[in-house]
């Protein structure tokens, strides 16, 4: 029998879930999925086990036209595939970027009987923190938090600013880096970026 | 410990946990909405901490060290059960000190011991709506949540304060999260709101019964209905002290001694309690052995 990889879907799932559950409680804490993403020993290892972690039949995904991930997501998840308006779960590879604004634009917020029914986009990005500042607030932070964050991940957070959703309507986004660092940021949690102005 | 069931790890299948795991994802990024799920059947009765039971299931892993309270006490038949069943499927570590766990699944109380970031607190919850007093349709008050109409259950504490002259709910005192959301926070004593307020920890509800899952992640806004001239109270234990440890200014249970007619004091978390007196009694045999 050939072993392809030694990712555990029960052990490692938990393991994934639990890091995801402390970065979404904590916004802006970066928690590190590699050590069991690795164990898929496949590209895309980190957006793949996000996947296998959250993904089922009873949900839908949008892989913004990265063939090869939609394939290995239905195939690890049985999930299947919608429109970008109407899945449940949105994947962002790297690849794929320019597609940002348009996902974002598209995904869907729920509503005010059933905020639950909105999106998560999981964004994969060359590097979380770079030299944008921003001052991120809102629950799970103990009054403000000042990060350094990438170009990509505050294109994304403007991005998410400019459909201007109103709580408890909005988007929660999960960002991931190649080494499988992943950093959340609810719809809860504000961002305000610093003037650069002095 | 070692697993003795031969069930899969932590009991659930895996597309339950999934499914759970999803709603606590949603809870957490909607601080006090809750959010429905296909709660499962388990090897017990609906109304005695499935909920609860869920979402531990769902969120264990075998580096956890698992603490479970009933109404305070580690010992009783309920939590000693629960212990037992996450235990058999899973085979993680059990612990009587907060201070130890990382994951605590609790009926009625919070512990008397600040919880820190790295501490999960699962809290059973039999009604989790608190519009049910005033709205008995569930399509009603979801909708009644969207919009924010919470005028029945401010009118229905007006009506309690004409009526007693005081808002007499003992516990499963409402709350409003961040200004929007008023959450029922399953029913710990009102003495135990404010450990809800800006937590160090994350706070999960479970309603079995009644399929919801809600959470306060933590430094979360939580705060106490009340009117503008009548502040909020909570219970006082003013002069008691624990017969067992000494402790004052915690949640006490009040023990009647029928034969002698004598009212009795002690701390309702006898975890709390049971680290304080081994505390003391290590000092005391410190201090005898000139240390």
């Amino acid at each position: 029998m050939k072993i392809t990889h030694e990712f555990d879907f029960v052990l490692d799932t938990q393991r994934v879930f639990r890091v995801v559950l402390d970065c979404l409680a904590n916004p802006g804490r970066v928690g590190a999925l590699g050590p069991s993403a690795q164990k898929l020993g496949m590209p895309q290892c980190c957006l793949l086990a996000l996947g296998a972690t959250l993904l089922d039949n009873e949900v839908t995904f949008c892989a913004a036209g990265d063939g090869a991930l939609a394939g290995q997501l239905a195939a690890l998840t049985l999930s299947s595939q919608a429109p970008a308006e109407k899945a449940d779960f949105l994947f962002l590879p790297a690849g794929s970027w320019g597609r940002m604004e348009a996902l974002l634009q598209a995904a869907k917020p729920g509503d005010l009987v059933d905020p639950h029914k909105s999106a998560t986009l999981v964004l994969e990005v060359p590097a979380l923190m770079g030299e944008e500042r921003y001052t991120l607030t809102g629950p799970g932070i103990d009054g403000s938090l000042e990060l350094l964050l990438s170009a990509p991940v505050a294109q994304a957070i403007r991005a998410r600013d400019r459909r201007e959703l109103s709580f408890p309507l909005g988007l929660d986004l999960f960002f991931l880096d190649p080494a499988g660092r992943l950093l959340c940021l609810p719809r809860t949690t504000q961002a305000a970026p610093h003037s650069t102005e002095r | 410990m070692t697993r003795t069931s031969n069930c899969g790890f932590a009991y659930l299948d895996e597309g339950s946990k999934r499914e759970i795991r999803r709603s606590i994802l949603k809870a957490v990024a909607i601080p006090g909405y809750q959010v429905p799920f296909g709660s499962r059947e388990l090897p017990i009765g609906r109304g005695w901490g499935t909920g609860g039971i869920q979402l531990t299931l769902s969120l264990i892993g075998e580096a956890d060290v698992l603490k479970v309270i009933d109404q305070g006490s580690d010992d009783s038949v309920n939590a000693v059960n629960i212990k037992q069943f996450v235990c058999a499927s899973t085979g993680v570590e059990t612990t009587y000190d907060v201070e130890k766990a990382t994951l605590i699944q609790s009926r009625h109380r919070i512990p008397e011991t600040p919880l820190r970031n790295d501490q999960i607190l699962v809290l059973q919850v039999p009604g989790p709506e608190p519009l049910r007093v005033v709205e008995p349709s569930e399509e009603v008050t979801k909708r009644m949540h969207g919009e924010g109409d919470y005028v029945g259950i401010w009118l229905s504490l007006f009506e309690d304060l004409i009526r007693h002259g005081m808002i007499t709910a003992p516990c499963n005192y409402p709350v409003e999260v961040e200004g929007r959301y008023i959450m029922s926070p399953s029913p710990i004593p009102k003495f135990d709101n404010h450990k809800l307020n800006d937590a160090q920890c994350l706070y999960l509800f479970g309603a079995g019964r009644e399929k919801k899952i809600f959470a306060l992640p933590p430094h979360t806004r939580v705060k106490s209905l009340t009117f503008e001239d009548v502040p909020f109270a909570v219970e006082t234990f003013e002069d008691r002290t624990c017969r067992l440890c000494g402790a004052s200014g915690v949640y006490m249970d009040e023990i009647y001694d029928a034969a002698t007619g004598q009212s009795y004091y002690q701390c309702s978390d006898t975890g709390y309690c049971r680290v304080r007196r081994e505390r003391a009694a290590a000092q005391q045999e410190g201090t005898a052995h000139g240390i």
